[in-house]
This record gives C-alpha cells, structure tokens and sequence, in this order.
C-alpha cells in the first residue's frame, strides 16, 4: 500500500535528494536542479507512513525529479504510470517531465510515457584539465555589492529577464563571491558566473555568462568562459554549464574553452 | 427500483448460500437501461416470472430466454437489457458452492454462461412457485427468506465434501489478505495441489478469484464515494491494480464523465447482482 504526500519542509527528504544526486551519471543543471525544483511543489511517497521517495512538480505541471528508494516494495514503473495518468489527487495535472540523460532511470521512466521529446539544453563539463591555464588577455573582477544596479541593468537590457528576479539572483550572487564582470572604460561588457554547490556535487562549478549584445562575435564569449573555467580550477573544482539547443553561439564557445557536451536536457510530453 | 439483499437464517443454507436478493424496475423507472454485470466468481439462480424475457450479451454471444435461469460464475463483464420492467429474486451462492451440490447440471463448472431453469427437474424438485416467491418478496422480505431457506434445505442437506472442496474452502478464506504463491504453504499442502483443487471447484484459478474478488471490493469503494473524492493511485494500491493501467483508466472513465444519476442506477443494479451490501 503506498500514500502520496504533500510536503511542507524539504529538510523532511533531504537524504532522498541525497540519494537522488549520487545516482546520477553526471553533475546535474544547476539551474533546474538548485533552481527550479526548489521552487516546485514536492511530494512524498509512503509505504506505511515511511517515506520511500518524492517526485516534484513545477508550476507549468512538469515533473523536474523522480526518485524511489531501491529498497521500496512499490514498482517504480506502476507508480510512475498512475502518476503520469493524473490518477493522483493529490498530485494533480502532470503534463510531461524536464529530465537529463544523467538520470537514466528517471528518464527511462518517462520515455514509456513519452508522446512528444525534445532536447531542451544541452549540458557540459570539462572531462580533462589543461595542464597549464589558458592564455587569457581579458580579466575579470569580482563583482562589488555597490555594483549591484550595473549588474541588473546590463542583464536586463541584454537577456531581457525581468528586473526584480535579477536583483535578488545578482545580489545573492555577489554576497557568494560568485559574480565577476569584464569592464572596458568604465562599461560593463559581459558577467560571469562561478556558482558553487553548497550540497550534492560539491566537487563542481557551475559557470554562467552574458555578453553584451554589441559586443557578440568578438570572442569575447569564449575568453569569458576561460577565465572561468580557470577559476574553477584553481580552486579544484571541475567546470560544467548548459546552455539551450537553439543557442549555437554559446556552444560554440563553450567547446572552444573545452567543455564537452555529454549529456541533454529533455522535454517530455506524456501521452495522455 | 426497489431492491433489498438478505443472508440466509438457517446456519446449513449459508454453509452454500452467500444471499438472497431481489431487484424490480418499474415501468416508469428511467433506470439505466444497459447497466454492466461485472465479473463475478459466484453463480447465481435467479427466479423471474415465466413470461419474463432476459437478455445477456455475454461478450461474446448472447443468451436470451424467459423465465427463471441460472448465472454461472463469469469471467467476462455482461451487458444486461434492462429497458423493460422487471423483477428477479436471486439467489447467490457461495464461491465453488456448486460443486458440492446433488448433480442438477450436466457441466458444474460451466462458466460465462447463462442457463434456463424452468421446466428443468430441478426446478420441479425444489417446488419452486416463483410468482408466490415474487410476490412475498414485495411485500415482506423476511419471510421471502425463511421460504427460500425452507426450499432449499432438503436440497442443500444432500451437498457433499470433498478433499477438493475442504482444501478450496479453506484457501477462500484466506484468498482476499493471502499472497497466493505462499497460500499452498500455510495450507499444508503443494502449490500444485492447491491449483488443481481449486481450479476444479470453483472453475477459476486462484488468481483470477482473488482478482473477481478485489475488483468487487474495489467498486463497493467506488460506489460509497463521489468520483471527485476519489485518488486513484490510492485506490489502485489499496485493491491491488497498480499494475493493471488500462482498468484504472476504463473505471475512471465510466465514473467520471457521467452524470451522478446515471452512476446511482447503474452501481445499483451491480450492487444487487454482484451482492454489494450498503
């Protein structure tokens, strides 16, 4: 007999998500997997009031994460069926899944139930570490906290992401020591980014990046992404990011400074 | 529609006999007119009014007659046609209970099927006037009861045990909360045995019982609830049919998307045939 649950403190499934990040075969995306599903409604599975596993759904009604304990008496199929089904009241809508190819069984699970799949992103990591750092002209410098409204601008007039949501991801950025900025002449000209994880995959950085719209075709994409793929290293830690399967340029780059393109970040529509 | 269902009074009767029931649709009753039979491990011997026509649609075939008949244990879903009036006094005998009775059928394991009575010896041995049974079990349903435990005692005193039927009797007791690869075990006996044994008394195999009897359970459950309260993955944990997507999906269908009367006339009818209490 299983129960599904809503749950209220995500401390309660800490050791799941724990579970859940060493089955992985790769590091997963930071932003979906420290970003988005955070912000998605999360869901206990019981076997006599013990918990065996969660899932989480964002709000749009996809499922980010699926994870049932080897030792659970349920059949991870059955039940992912019933879900996927909208037999869950609890639950509720599930219209599809995001889900990598670093997670092979959740996304075996979600391919039996695939209608339509597309690639979303594409996720990448250095797989072996230049023996001495790239060359590099251009410098970057970490990001000051009176520097906090320079940032946001340049990200909104560049990415077009709302202003409000900017402050308060830039702001936590800077108190990390986590966002740096390429200057000329008093201009901010591209961000970067060196996020570090606080759990799971400790031993990674991931790496984000903006470069001003005038200043695209330069180069300078890839010269950005050295120097944070050196920063990365220096402290040990191996680099990944993403980027969507329609942004060629950020891919290009991303080889150029030597990641490698291991694994996708697929959509599923389920068919129902 | 007025129905009742009752258990037998005499103790000997209902060693065989689950219960006794009785379903009328009046002429001006806009009943469902095609309600579903579902599967059901036990047989029933229904006593209608000689000129009274039924119709089955077996699935496949058909079978149509008039009068009283007999309703072997079936594992189809029938479709009944309920689009005239009518009146049936069931009698609903206990899983395998055929097998123990004095010989009335050429074939006791007879399955999805259903059988004319009338005229048969049978039916003039048990001395069954079926329109003075009709008729007191309108008007009191009690007595209906202590008529047909009267009828039926000669008959049933004359049941036999077996090896057979001692060994499924006790399997069916534990059926519903057993898993039925460790039932062999704490019956003391082979799992084959039990197979063999069970299989020719009650004509079904112990998985396919257990299944008739947990989609019976599960509908019961079905029935008491409005389908906006109803969780699916629960239930289907809970009667055990998380493996069986397509019978989820059938079942919320045939709930969900109809009108709440048409629901009520229709898990009334199954209530009566099937012999779900309420």
């Amino acid at each position: 007999m299983l129960n599904i649950k809503a749950i209220e403190n995500l401390e309660e499934i800490s050791h799941l998500k724990q579970a859940y990040f060493t089955q992985s075969t790769a590091p997963l995306d930071g932003m979906w997997h420290f970003g988005f599903a955070l912000m998605s409604a999360h869901f206990g599975f019981y076997e006599q009031q013990q918990l065996v596993g969660y899932c989480c759904i964002n709000g749009e009604g996809y499922m980010l994460q699926f994870y049932l304990a080897d030792d659970a008496k349920t059949d991870s199929k059955q039940l992912f069926t019933l879900i996927a089904e909208q037999n869950s009241a609890v639950i509720g809508e599930v219209k599809g899944a995001f889900v990598s190819t670093a997670e092979p069984h959740y996304l075996s699970l979600c391919v039996d139930q695939s209608s339509v799949l597309n690639v979303n992103a594409l996720m990448y990591q250095q797989t072996k570490r230049s023996t001495e750092s790239k060359k590099n002209d251009l410098q970057l410098k970490l990001a000051e906290p009176e520097q906090l409204s320079a940032f946001v601008e340049f990200a909104a007039t560049n990415i077009g992401a709302p202003e409000q949501w900017l402050t308060g991801y830039f702001s936590n950025l800077i108190s990390r020591k986590e966002l740096f900025g390429y200057w000329h002449e008093g201009e901010l000209l591209a961000t970067g980014e060196c996020r570090l994880f606080d759990e799971h995959q400790t031993e990674y950085a991931d790496l984000g990046m903006i470069v001003g719209q005038s200043q695209r075709g330069k180069g300078i994409a890839t010269q950005v992404l050295n120097w944070l793929v050196n920063c990365a290293n220096k402290r040990g830690l191996t680099p990944i990011c993403s980027t969507e399967s329609g942004n060629l340029g950020a891919q290009k780059a991303i080889q150029r400074a030597g990641l490698v393109a291991l694994n996708r970040i697929v959509q599923i529509d389920f068919n129902h | 529609m007025i129905h009742w269902l009752q258990a037998p009074k005499s103790t000997q009767i209902a060693k065989y006999v689950e219960c006794y029931w009785l379903i009328e649709k009046t002429a001006d009753s806009s009943a469902y007119q095609h309600p579903k039979l579902n599967p059901d491990p036990s047989a029933h011997l229904i006593i209608s009014p000689e000129d009274q026509a039924y119709h089955y649609d077996l699935n496949p075939g058909i079978a149509c007659g008039a009068g009283s008949h007999w309703l072997f244990p079936h594992k189809q879903t029938f479709e009944l046609d309920h689009s005239n009036a009518f009146i049936h006094l069931g009698i609903k005998f206990k899983i395998g209970a055929l097998y123990s009775l004095p010989n009335f059928s050429d074939d006791l394991l007879a399955l999805d099927r259903v059988e004319l009575v009338q005229d048969t010896s049978l039916f003039k041995q048990l001395g069954l006037n079926d329109s003075q049974l009709i008729d007191t079990a309108r008007s009191n349903p009690d007595q209906c009861c202590a008529q047909l435990d009267t009828l039926l005692t000669p008959w049933l005193a004359a049941c036999s045990e077996d090896q057979h039927s001692i060994l499924t009797n006790k399997a069916l007791q534990q059926l519903n909360s057993a898993t039925i690869s460790a039932l062999g075990e704490q019956l003391y006996c082979s799992q084959r045995t039990l197979e063999r044994s069970f299989q020719r008394v009650t004509g079904l195999t112990l998985k396919q019982c257990q299944s008739m009897n947990r989609l019976e359970e599960m509908l019961e459950y079905l029935y008491q609830r409005e389908a906006t309260d109803l969780d699916w993955v629960d239930i289907a944990f809970k009667f055990g049919f998380s493996d069986q997507p397509h019978l989820i999906r059938y079942l919320k269908k045939q709930l969900g998307f109809t009108p709440k009367t048409y629901e009520k006339e229709r898990g009334l009818t199954i209530d009566a045939y099937g012999g779900i209490s309420d």
